[in-house]
Parts: C-alpha cells; sequence; structure tokens
C-alpha cells in the first residue's frame, strides 16, 4: 500500500492509503506504484486519479511537485487542488474563455500570456474533472447505487 | 460633600464609556482573530512540509543552488564585510495590542545590536516597525503597510522577491525574517529565522533520488516557491498573533474598567452615606438648639 498525501496553500485535502496514483509530470503522465524508486518530480495542471480497494477517485491540481518516498509515502504539494463536486462548471468554463481571449491578443507582455496560457491549462483541467465526476454520478444515480 | 459624590459620579461615566469602546474592540479583534487563526494554521501544512520536502532533498543531491548554499563567483572583487544583512521586519500598523509590537521590536533588536547600524537594510512591513527603524536609524530599503486582513500569497510575492533578487546580485550575505509565531491565542512567541541563504542544510546522506524534469529546474522552482511561501507564513502568523494580541489586551482592560466600575461604586455610595449622616446630624443639632 502507499500513503498518498494532497497538501494545498489552504488545507490538507487528502490522507489515505491506495493502491496506485497517477500523476501529470511535466515529462507527461506517471502512475506510481509500491516499491517505487524514491522521485521528485514537477507537476503540471492535469488530473490526479488514484485506485484504492473502494473504486479510483480523481480530483484537478494545477502545478506542484510531489515526492515519492523511498517508504511508500507520496507527499503531494499542489498549488491548488478540487475534487470534481467542489468544481462549478460554469464558472469554470467562463474562466477559460476569458484565459483564450487574452491569449488571443489581449495580453500586454509575455508574462500575461504565459499567466493566460497557464491558467487556461489549470481551467481545462479542472472541466475535465468536473465533467467525468458529473457523468460517473449520473451513470451511478441510473444504476441505481448513490455515490458516497 | 456634594461636590465629591458628583465628581465620583463623573468619573464611573467616564470608565463605563471607556469601557464600552475596550468590550466594541475586543469583539472586533475576536472576530478578525479567528479569522486570522484559521487562515494560519491553515497553511502551516503546507509551509512545513516545502520546507521539509527541500532540506530532505539537498540532503540526497549534490546539487547546489545558490540560494542555498552562499557560492561566490571566482571573479568577486568585492569585500564580503561590505555585504549588508537584510532584516524583514513584521510588525503592525496599529497598537493596543498589549505587548506584540514591543515584543517583536525588541526581538529585532537583539539581532540588529550584533552589528553596526549601516551593516544592516530593513524591509518593514507595519508602521509600527517603519517608526522605531527610523527612529533608532536603520536603513530601510522598502516599507509595506501593515495588511490585517484578506492576505494572499500576492502579498507575500513582491517581499520574496525582492529579497532574492538582491541577494543573488551579492547585495546581501544574508536575509532575516523577524516576525511573530502564533502559538494559541494566550500565547505568541516573537521569533527570528533565517530566509537566506536556506537555512540548516542536511548533508548528502548517500541516498539516492530521482529528479524529474532536471534538479535545475526542480530546485528553482521549488525554492523560490518555498522562499515565498515561507514569506506568506510569517505573514499571517504575525497577523494572527496581533488580533490575539489585541483581543486579550482589550479583554484585559474591560475587565479592568469592570473592576474600576466597582470600586468607584463603593467609593460614590460611601460618600452618598457619609452626606446623609453628615445632613441629618446638622439637622438634628439644629432641632436640639430650637428646643432649648
Amino acid at each position: 500500500m502507499l500513503k498518498l498525501k494532497i497538501t494545498t496553500p489552504e488545507r490538507i485535502m487528502l490522507e489515505t492509503e491506495v493502491n496506485s496514483v497517477t500523476l501529470p509530470t511535466q515529462l507527461g503522465q506517471i502512475t506510481v506504484l509500491p516499491k517505487h524508486i524514491p522521485l521528485v518530480a514537477d507537476l503540471t495542471s492535469g488530473e490526479i486519479s488514484y485506485k484504492k480497494p473502494g473504486g479510483e477517485e480523481f480530483f484537478a491540481i494545477s502545478g506542484g511537485v510531489v515526492e515519492v518516498k523511498e517508504n511508500g509515502e507520496i507527499d503531494v504539494l499542489a498549488d491548488s487542488a478540487e475534487f470534481g463536486h467542489e468544481i462549478d462548471i460554469k464558472r469554470a468554463e467562463k474562466a477559460k474563455q476569458r484565459a483564450k481571449e487574452i491569449m488571443a491578443g489581449a495580453y500586454k507582455d509575455e508574462k500575461a500570456f504565459v499567466d493566460a496560457a497557464a491558467g487556461l491549462e489549470k481551467h481545462l483541467a479542472r472541466l475535465k474533472v468536473a465533467r467525468k465526476h458529473r457523468t460517473r454520478t449520473h451513470q451511478n444515480l441510473e444504476s441505481g447505487t448513490l455515490p458516497e | 460633600m456634594a461636590t465629591n459624590t458628583r465628581e465620583i459620579r463623573r468619573r464611573i461615566k467616564s470608565v463605563k464609556n471607556i469601557g464600552q469602546i475596550t468590550k466594541a474592540m475586543e469583539l472586533v479583534s475576536a472576530a478578525k482573530m479567528r479569522k486570522a487563526q484559521a487562515q494560519a494554521l491553515a497553511s502551516r501544512a503546507y509551509s512545513i512540509q516545502s520546507g521539509e520536502l527541500l532540506r530532505n532533498l539537498v540532503g540526497k543531491t549534490n546539487y547546489r543552488h545558490p540560494l542555498i548554499e552562499r557560492v561566490l563567483p571566482e571573479d568577486y572583487e568585492g569585500d564580503l564585510r561590505s555585504q549588508k544583512i537584510l532584516v524583514i521586519l513584521i510588525s503592525s500598523d496599529r497598537g493596543l495590542a498589549g505587548a506584540f509590537n514591543s515584543n517583536v521590536l525588541s526581538k529585532a533588536l537583539t539581532l540588529l545590536r550584533e552589528d553596526g547600524t549601516d551593516r544592516y537594510d530593513l524591509i518593514t512591513i507595519g508602521k509600527k516597525g517603519s517608526d522605531f527603524a527610523r527612529r533608532i536609524g536603520y536603513n530601510i530599503v522598502a516599507a509595506y503597510e501593515g495588511k490585517d486582513k484578506n492576505l494572499a500569497i500576492m502579498d507575500a510575492r513582491p517581499i520574496a522577491q525582492q529579497a532574492v533578487a538582491d541577494f543573488l546580485s551579492y547585495k546581501y550575505e544574508k536575509v532575516f525574517v523577524v516576525f511573530t509565531d502564533f502559538i494559541s491565542t494566550l500565547v505568541q512567541k516573537a521569533n527570528i529565522i533565517q530566509l537566506l541563504p536556506f537555512a540548516d542544510v542536511v548533508q548528502n546522506n548517500g541516498e539516492d533520488v530521482l529528479i524529474e524534469p532536471t534538479p535545475d529546474q526542480v530546485f528553482d522552482n521549488l525554492i523560490r516557491k518555498t522562499i515565498e511561501f515561507t514569506v506568506y507564513q510569517t505573514l499571517v502568523e504575525s497577523i494572527a498573533s496581533e488580533h490575539s494580541a489585541r483581543m486579550v489586551a482589550m479583554r484585559n482592560a474591560n475587565e479592568a474598567a469592570g473592576d474600576l466600575i466597582d470600586d468607584l461604586t463603593l467609593s460614590f455610595n460611601q460618600a452618598r452615606q457619609a452626606g446623609i449622616t453628615k445632613e441629618l446630624s446638622e439637622i438634628s443639632a439644629a432641632k436640639l438648639a430650637m428646643e432649648n
């Protein structure tokens, strides 16, 4: 078993035992299984998913760093992180649009463009997670099992 | 006698007024305190963890970042002694917070007294701190207004960036932060931490660790973030301490006002009783004189 801990500036989001974790690193998506060698990697905006005996769960993060320790502890320091049910799809959509508009020509300098690009990536990841959450809950409702 | 009771009544009234004000300030501080404490505690985990991660990581690689270990370039001509020490001093804008400001300022003084006045540059946050530095003749390179609510990481960024930039250009040898650590509502402790170079580094213990994409990138990212966040954390801790100190000070003032009112009421009643007794004895003396 791996011990997964997600910390953001606002809270300790999650502390749980998992079988495996999939993370979006700068070099691409990786999955960490038990007995992974010690690793420190930068994370990009995207989706973290983890498998545990009860099933698979996921949430969105926007950048950060992960440390995989020899003893199977995985510490994620995320700039921000949200579960699917915490994301307001309409607002995320609007934020995404705004970032797109800025990138399309309203930016003042290089830095504003980069910020907008990072924002766009973040909101895309949030939308993806929110939609995934919604379809899952829907399926669960149809098959008659309520989530949580 | 009549003037005496009137005098006492006047004093009771003014103490009552002050009591009302301190009561109101206590309530306001209590509300701000709850918010500030929650904010300080929420980000503490992240702050501790990012510092720990960085320290561990440094211990596991041979890679040395200039913000962690001071490396002077080979062609560095200047005198090391001419490099100054930067002190980031976090106080508050407003007083009436018990010993909050005087504690943090005297802590700063222990650090500033270690060497000559011209060896130090100060960045002050809060009016009390900048007044203090000006009074004792230290050079202030930047003075920020104290912010006692809605603090965000963006407020810490310019301070951290200035410190990092000046440190990297060899203007400063060390950077310290003097702030107040929030321990509980009743206990706050003025504290000094070394921000740069990143202190108490563990030596390489030979463990191997994979760093992706490259140590350069990961370290640079992590260090800058950690330093920024450390500044942010010291700010929120100070704010939580300020409001806690003020609330406790105001509660004490309130209790003192209550005691004072009790004392004054007692002497008021005594004076009144003495007046009545005196009048009675005068009347009966007069009556006796008339009967005779």
